[in-house]
C-alpha cells in the first residue's frame, strides 16, 4: 500500500486462494466488500462492531471481526472466508464436525465459529477443553447452548489430526 | 424408558438436511436477498419516552439527491388501516400523534444506499412536547398516572370456554385482562395454611443474530412480493391485505432460512414501513434494522406475579391464586396472548382444587415486549417453582417429595375440560434427582465462605398453540421424487430435518429423497405460524397425514395395477413389495399415465378440536415439561453464584433426529441459566441503559457450567408423529427457579426477584443475619 | 456517575461515511506529523473499536492508519519503566519477556478480552477506547502508569484520569504505556465479578523499604477509582475494609449499588492480599 491512498482507490488481495482486483473505497469495510461479491454470502453480519462474531474470517490466518476491518487494510493480504474451505464441494474436516455434531442451529453464527475453528487448530492442533472453550467464548451463538460446538471442535482436531497422520 | 422399535429415519443422529448448506456458507437468509433496483430504508426514532409531537418537517429531505420516498405520518394518512398488532391494533407504521417510547419511529426513508437515506433522516425536523411517562408497573392505573392511550384502539377479545374471559382496557393503562377460574372459592377455607408471595420477573432481548429484516417490493400496484425474516408468513400476509386493503392473493410472503427469532419475528415488524416505502418510491425496499435497533423493537415482559397458594399441612396443595402484571411496553403485540398463557400456566403441573387467576398488560413507556421462548411459562414457572419450594421448606417437607405429592399424573387432565398430562412426570423428576445426585445434597462440601446447595425445578407449559389449523402437501414425482410444501420455517430448530423424516419414513425412502420447499404464501399450504414448539406436535401431524395419503394413493394406484388389494403391498425405495416380489413404480407408471409421468398428491390437515369445555376453546396438543436441577456454590462474601451443574431434561415423547432435540433443550437452558444470572434489559426509567451488543451481556461459551447435560426423554406419550412432542421451550423453564431453590438450599435465603444478582445475594444473607 | 446514551435515533453505520482519503505512515514522525497536518485525523490500529464509535457518531476525516509503526509495538525495560508500545496487541503483551517484570501482569494480560480480540485488540486501542468495560485502563492506574502522546508540540505523559477527561494533547499521538517499576511491584488482578466489578492490586515497596498498596475498583459502567491501603495493619479484611471507606458514595451504577460495591470490593481484596502473602511467604 502507498503511504497515502485516496477515497477511491484499487484493490488487490487473495481470497480463498484466487488473486482479486477491484476498485473500492476506503470506507468500504471487509465485510461489504466480500457480501457485495457473488459468492461472499457466507460471511454475515449481525452486531456490526466486533463483538458477535458472526462476521469472522482469516486475515493472514488471524481471525478478525470483518464488520470492523476496512477493506484496504487486507491489500496484499491473504483472506479465508466460509466459502473457501471446501474443497470442491467437499467439506473440510471442520466443517464437516460441525455438521455430524449438528453444532449449529440457525446457522448465522456457523461460518465464524467454523473460521474461529481453523484458526485455533492451525496454532494448537489438539487443543484442550479449556483452550477450546476460551477461543470459541470469542463469538456468539444464541441457538446451541455451546456445547455441541466444544464437541464438534474437539471431533474436527481429531479428525484433522488423523487426516495429517 | 421403554425400547422404541428401530426405524429407517426416525431417531438417527445423520447430519440435518440443512447442514451442508449452513456450514459452507451457502445458506441463504432473508439478508441475502438483493433484487435489481432495490433502495434501503432507515427510519428516524424518537429521542422521547413521551411526547406529543407538535409538527413534522420533512422536505429538506425529500429534496435531496437519491432519496426516492419518505414516510411520514402525511403519508400514512392515505393508508386504509395504518396500525397493527395481533388482538389490539395500536401500533402505527409510524407514529401519528405521539411517540410512546424511547425508540419509536417518527420517519421513514428509502433511497439508493444506507448512508444517504440516514443523511436524509438527519434533516428531518420534528417538533415534540414531552409527556409524564409511565414506567412503573404497579402505579401504571393510579388516578394520576399519565395515559399511552386516551382513546382506546380497535381490538378483539377471542372466545374462551370453561372457565377463562378476557377483557380489553379493564383499567388506566392496561390493554388487556386474561382471567381464569375453576373450583370452589372456599376451598381456601379448608387450608392449613396460605401463603401469599411476590416475586419479580426481568426482561431480556431476544438477541436473534440475523437482524429484522425484509425486501419488500410492491412497484406493480396489484402486487406484493415481501421476502421476511418472520414466523408465520401467512398471519402476516393476512395483517399486510387488512392494513393497506390488497387482496390476500396478491400478496406473495417468502420465508428464507431464518437466523433465529426466539419468538420476536411473530406479527409485522419491518414489513409495514418496507411497503408502504416500496410503494412511494415504485421500487423494492430493502429494511434492515441494526441489532441496537433490535432491542428497541421487540422484549420479553418483566413481570410482577402474586402468589397465593392454600395447602395442607401434609403438603397437600388445595387452591391457587394469583395476579400477574406484565410489561407489556408501549404497544400490545403480542401481549394478550402471552397474558393468556401466563394466566392460565400460573398453576404448574399439579392438582388444586381451586385455581382462579387475573393476568394484566399493563402498558408503559419502554419497548414493545412481545413473544419470547417460553411465552409467559417462562415467568409463570419462575414464579411457581420458586413458591412450592419455599411452601415445602415452611412446611418441612423435602421439596422433592411436595412435588412428588402434588403432581399431575400421566393421563390426568390439567384441569377441567383440557387434555390428560401425556409425560410421566414423576419418571422426569427422578431422572433429574439421580443424575444431580440430589439426595446426597447433604454431603457437598462447604468451602470456607463458599457454601453450596442443589435446587430442583419443572417447568411448565401448554404447548403447540391454541387452536392452531395447519395444512401441508406431500408430492411424489414418477421417479419417486418427493416434495414436502408446508409453512414451517427453518428457524434453527430442524423443522426441515424432523418433517422430512417423517414423509421419508411414512413412504419407505431415505430421507435424502425429500425436498423440503421453500415457504412462499403463493404455494405453500395454509399454517397460522412457527411457534408454541408447534413444529412437530402440530403441522408433524398434517404432515404425516399428508404422507400417508400420498402413500395410501400410491398403493392404491399399485393394487389396481397388479390386481391385488393394496393392503398386501408394501412400498419400500419406490418399489411396491409383495411378498417376494419388487416392482419398480416408475415403469409402472408410465405405463398407465403415458412417457411423461405423473405426480402423486398427498395433503393433510390438523387442528386440535374445537371444545368449549376446553378454557382456551380446544384442549391443549401437548404439555411441554422442562424438568431441571442445578448445583450451586454461593460466595457468601461477595453474593455471588456460581452454577456448578446444570442437568435439564425434556421429553420429546420420540426424538425424530436427537441431536436436534438435544440442541434445542441445552439452547434453552443456556438462555434461561443466562435470565438467572445475569442477562436483562437495564432500563433507566424509560430509558434502556444497555441496548447494545458489548453491555448487553448474553452466554459465552465460558458461561457454560463445569457440568452442564441434557437428556431428551422418549415417554413414546406424545400426539405427534411416532409420538413425538413438541421441543425448545420447555428447557429453559425450570432453570431460573432451580438456581434460586439452590441457593437457598446452600444459603438459607430466598431471592424473589431475577436476575439472581450477587447484590441481591447478599442483601438477603445480611437481611437474614439481621433477623 | 454514569452516562446513558440516548437510543439510537439514527441508525448509524460505516455505510454513513463518505469515503476518507488513508496516510498509512512508515515512522512516528510521520505520523505526528499526519496528525498534525491532515483534516480530522483519526488515529487507527487494531480496529476493533473504531467501528462502534462511528456508529456513536465519530466522524472520520482522515485516517492514520499505524500499521507500519513497528517500533510502537513490544513491551520492553526501559531504565526503571516497564514501556509498552501502543500497537502491541494483547496476544503479544501476555507473552512478552518484559511483561513478567511485573509479576501477575503477564497472567492479567492473558484474560483481557477474548481470544478473537486478543490476536488484534492492541493496548493502546484498549485505553483509547474509553470504554468502561475494557481493562487496560484499569491495570494502568492499579500500576501507577502513565500515556505517552507525541504531538508536533512535543510529548505529554497523561494519567489514565486525564484521558478518562480526554485531556491528551489535541492532534496528539498515543505511542506507549509507561509504568514504573517500583521495588517489588506486583500485580493482583481479579475478574471473578466481572462484567459487575472489576479489581486490581498493586503492592510494592516505597523508597523506605516501606510496604505501599493501591486497589482499583472498575465496573462496566463506571471508570477505575484507585484506593490507596493502608499495610501498617495485619490483617486482610481490616485493611481491605478501612480503604474501601474511601470509596465514594455516589460510586454505583446501574446493574450494582454502592453497598455492594463496597462490601464484596472490600471481600475481594482481602482475598486479594491474602493470597500475595500467602505467595510471599
Amino acid at each position: 500500500m502507498p503511504e497515502r491512498l485516496d477515497p477511491r482507490f484499487d484493490l488487490s488481495f487473495t481470497l480463498n486462494g484466487a488473486p482479486v482486483d477491484t476498485a473500492t473505497t476506503t470506507s468500504t469495510t471487509l465485510a461489504d466488500l466480500l457480501r457485495e461479491r457473488r459468492d461472499g454470502r457466507g460471511t454475515r453480519l449481525a452486531c456490526e462492531r466486533a463483538v458477535c462474531g458472526a462476521c469472522t474470517v482469516l486475515v493472514d490466518d488471524v481471525p478478525r471481526a470483518s464488520c470492523s476491518v476496512f477493506a484496504f487494510e487486507v491489500e496484499g493480504r491473504d483472506v479465508r472466508t466460509v466459502e473457501g474451505l471446501s474443497d470442491g464441494g467437499e467439506l473440510s474436516p471442520v466443517q464437516a464436525a460441525f455438521a455430524d455434531n449438528s453444532a449449529f442451529q440457525c446457522g448465522f453464527c456457523t461460518a465464524g465459529m467454523i473460521l474461529l475453528t481453523e484458526a485455533l487448530l492451525a496454532r494448537d492442533p489438539d487443543p484442550d477443553n479449556a483452550t477450546i472453550r476460551d477461543w470459541i467464548s470469542s463469538n456468539i451463538c444464541r441457538c446451541t447452548g455451546y456445547s455441541l460446538i466444544l464437541e464438534a471442535v474437539r471431533d474436527a482436531a481429531r479428525r484433522k489430526r488423523e487426516a495429517a497422520e | 424408558m421403554s425400547a422404541l422399535p428401530p426405524l429407517r429415519n426416525i431417531g438417527r443422529t445423520d447430519r440435518r438436511v440443512d447442514a451442508a448448506e449452513k456450514v459452507s456458507g451457502r445458506a441463504a437468509y432473508t439478508t441475502d436477498i438483493d433484487l435489481p433496483g432495490m433502495l434501503h430504508a432507515k427510519v428516524l426514532r424518537s429521542p422521547h419516552g413521551h411526547a406529543r409531537i407538535r409538527s413534522i418537517d420533512a422536505s429538506a429531505a425529500r429534496a435531496m439527491p437519491g432519496v426516492h420516498a419518505v414516510l411520514t405520518r402525511e403519508e400514512t394518512a392515505a393508508i386504509p388501516m395504518p396500525v397493527y398488532g395481533y388482538f389490539i391494533k395500536d401500533q402505527p407504521i409510524v407514529a401519528t400523534d405521539k411517540v410512546r417510547y424511547e425508540g419509536d419511529i417518527v420517519a421513514a426513508v428509502a433511497a439508493e444506499d444506507e448512508g444517504t437515506a440516514n443523511r436524509a433522516l438527519a434533516a428531518i425536523r420534528v417538533e415534540y412536547e414531552p409527556l409524564p411517562m409511565v414506567t412503573d408497573l404497579e402505579t401504571a392505573s393510579d388516578a394520576d398516572a399519565p395515559e399511552l392511550f386516551e382513546d382506546a384502539p380497535a381490538g378483539i377479545v377471542p372466545a374462551y370456554g370453561q372457565g377463562a374471559s378476557g377483557e380489553l382496557r379493564p383499567r388506566k393503562n392496561v390493554c388487556y385482562r386474561f382471567s381464569y377460574e375453576t373450583g370452589p372459592a372456599d376451598a381456601f377455607a379448608e387450608c392449613d395454611h396460605v401463603f401469599e408471595d411476590v416475586f419479580h420477573f426481568s426482561r431480556m432481548h431476544h438477541f436473534h443474530l440475523e437482524p429484522f429484516v425484509c425486501v419488500a417490493d410492491w412497484s406493480r400496484e396489484d402486487r406484493i412480493e415481501l421476502w421476511t425474516s418472520c414466523q408465520n408468513p401467512f398471519p402476516v400476509r393476512k395483517e399486510i391485505a387488512r392494513i393497506f386493503g390488497i387482496a390476500e392473493n396478491r400478496i406473495a410472503v417468502r420465508v428464507p432460512y431464518i437466523g433465529g427469532g426466539f419468538g420476536s419475528k411473530n406479527g409485522c415488524k419491518t414489513e409495514p414501513v418496507a411497503l408502504a416505502l416500496s410503494r412511494l418510491a415504485g421500487r423494492p425496499v430493502r429494511f434492515c434494522l441494526t441489532l441496537e435497533e433490535g432491542f428497541l423493537t421487540n422484549t420479553q415482559h418483566a413481570a410482577i406475579l402474586k402468589v397465593k397458594t392454600g395447602v395442607m399441612a401434609d403438603g397437600t396443595l388445595v387452591a391457587r391464586e394469583s395476579e400477574i402484571l406484565l410489561d407489556s411496553g408501549a404497544y400490545s403485540d403480542g401481549s394478550p396472548l402471552v397474558a393468556e398463557k401466563a394466566g392460565y400456566r400460573i398453576p404448574g403441573p399439579y392438582r388444586y382444587r381451586h385455581i382462579k387467576t387475573d393476568c394484566y398488560c399493563v402498558m408503559t413507556n419502554t419497548a414493545p415486549a412481545g413473544p419470547f421462548r417460553g411465552f409467559g411459562g417462562t415467568q409463570t414457572s419462575w414464579a411457581c417453582e420458586s413458591q412450592i419450594d419455599m411452601i415445602a421448606h415452611r412446611l418441612g417437607i423435602d421439596p422433592c417429595e411436595m412435588r412428588r405429592k402434588n403432581l399431575i399424573d400421566l393421563g390426568e387432565p390439567f384441569v377441567p375440560g383440557e387434555s390428560g398430562m401425556d409425560s410421566d412426570l414423576r419418571e422426569g423428576l427422578d431422572l433429574v434427582v439421580r443424575e444431580l445426585g440430589y439426595r446426597r445434597r447433604g454431603e457437598l462440601e462447604d468451602d470456607g465462605p463458599i457454601k453450596r446447595g442443589m435446587g430442583l425445578a419443572i417447568g411448565f407449559k401448554d404447548g403447540g398453540g391454541v387452536n392452531k389449523p395447519a395444512l401441508a402437501r406431500v408430492k411424489v414425482s414418477t421417479s419417486g421424487d418427493i416434495f414436502l410444501q408446508c409453512g414451517t420455517a427453518e428457524i434453527g430448530q430442524g423443522a426441515h430435518t424432523a418433517l422430512s423424516a417423517v414423509v421419508a419414513e411414512r413412504l419407505g425412502a431415505d430421507r435424502s429423497r425429500v425436498r423440503y420447499m421453500p415457504v412462499d404464501t403463493d404455494h405453500t399450504p395454509f399454517d397460522q405460524g412457527t411457534n408454541a414448539s408447534s413444529a412437530i406436535s402440530v403441522m408433524g401431524q398434517a404432515v404425516d397425514r399428508a404422507a400417508l395419503a400420498a402413500r395410501r394413493q400410491i398403493l392404491d394406484f399399485a393394487a389396481d395395477m397388479l390386481d391385488c388389494p393394496a393392503d398386501e403391498l408394501d412400498l419400500v425405495d419406490w418399489e411396491i413389495r409383495r411378498g417376494n416380489e419388487a416392482h419398480p413404480l416408475a415403469p409402472m407408471v408410465m405405463g398407465h399415465f403415458g412417457g411423461t409421468g405423473w405426480e402423486f398428491v398427498g395433503e393433510g390437515f390438523h387442528k386440535a378440536e374445537n371444545s368449549h369445555a376446553a378454557p382456551l376453546e380446544a384442549p391443549c396438543v401437548f404439555w411441554e415439561i422442562g424438568w431441571g436441577g442445578a448445583q450451586v456454590a454461593v460466595d457468601t462474601e461477595t453474593g455471588q453464584v456460581t452454577v456448578e451443574k446444570l442437568f435439564v431434561t425434556g421429553d420429546a415423547g420420540r426424538a425424530i433426529h436427537p441431536l436436534a432435540c438435544r440442541g434445542q433443550d441445552e439452547g434453552a437452558a443456556l438462555m434461561g441459566l443466562s435470565q438467572a444470572l445475569f442477562e436483562r434489559m437495564i432500563y433507566d426509567g424509560a430509558r434502556l441503559v444497555n441496548g447494545d451488543a458489548l453491555t448487553y451481556r448474553v452466554p459465552l461459551a465460558d458461561d457454560l457450567p463445569e457440568d452442564f447435560r441434557s437428556v431428551t426423554q422418549e415417554q413414546g406419550h406424545g400426539p405427534g408423529p411416532f409420538g413425538a412432542k413438541g421441543m425448545g421451550e420447555g428447557g429453559m423453564l425450570p432453570v431460573a427457579s432451580a438456581v434460586a431453590n439452590a441457593i437457598y438450599d446452600a444459603v438459607g435465603v430466598r431471592l424473589t426477584k431475577l436476575p439472581l444478582t450477587p447484590e441481591r445475594v447478599l442483601a438477603a444473607l445480611a437481611e437474614k443475619e439481621d433477623v | 456517575m454514569y452516562e446513558v446514551a440516548q437510543a439510537g435515533l439514527i441508525a448509524a453505520s460505516y455505510r454513513d461515511i463518505p469515503p476518507f482519503p488513508v496516510i498509512a505512515p512508515e515512522s512516528v514522525d510521520d505520523a505526528v506529523a499526519a496528525m498534525a497536518d491532515a483534516e480530522g485525523p483519526v488515529p487507527y490500529a487494531g480496529g476493533t473499536d473504531l467501528c462502534g464509535a462511528v456508529r456513536e457518531g465519530k466522524p472520520i476525516g482522515t485516517l492514520v492508519w499505524l500499521k507500519r509503526l513497528g517500533e510502537l509495538r513490544g513491551v520492553y525495560v526501559d531504565g526503571g519503566a516497564l514501556s509498552i508500545g501502543a500497537l502491541t496487541t494483547h496476544a503479544e503483551g501476555a507473552v512478552a519477556g518484559a511483561t513478567t517484570a511485573i509479576p501477575g501482569l503477564a497472567e492479567a494480560w492473558s484474560k483481557l478480552g477474548k481470544m478473537r480480540i486478543r490476536l488484534s485488540g492492541t493496548a493502546g486501542g484498549n485505553l483509547m477506547a474509553r470504554h468502561t468495560r475494557y481493562e487496560m485502563s484499569i491495570l494502568l492506574t492499579v500500576l501507577g502508569g502513565t500515556a505517552h502522546f507525541a504531538s508536533a508540540d512535543g510529548v505529554a505523559a497523561l494519567t489514565p484520569a486525564e484521558i478518562w477527561d480526554r485531556a491528551e494533547p489535541p492532534r496528539s499521538l498515543l505511542t506507549r504505556l509507561s509504568i514504573p517499576l517500583a521495588t517489588g511491584l506486583r500485580l493482583d488482578y481479579d475478574r471473578s465479578l466481572r462484567p459487575l466489578m472489576t479489581q486490581a492490586l498493586a503492592l510494592w515497596r516505597d523508597g523506605g523499604g516501606k510496604a505501599r498498596g493501591r486497589t482499583v475498583i472498575a465496573t462496566e459502567y463506571l471508570p477505575p477509582v484507585a484506593l490507596d491501603l493502608d499495610l501498617s495493619g495485619s490483617e486482610a479484611k481490616g485493611i481491605a475494609a478501612a480503604a474501601f471507606e474511601a470509596l465514594p458514595a455516589d460510586f454505583a451504577d446501574p446493574a450494582s449499588g454502592n453497598g455492594w460495591l463496597c462490601r464484596a470490593g472490600a471481600a475481594v481484596l482481602a482475598r486479594q492480599l491474602a493470597r500475595q502473602e500467602a505467595a510471599r511467604a
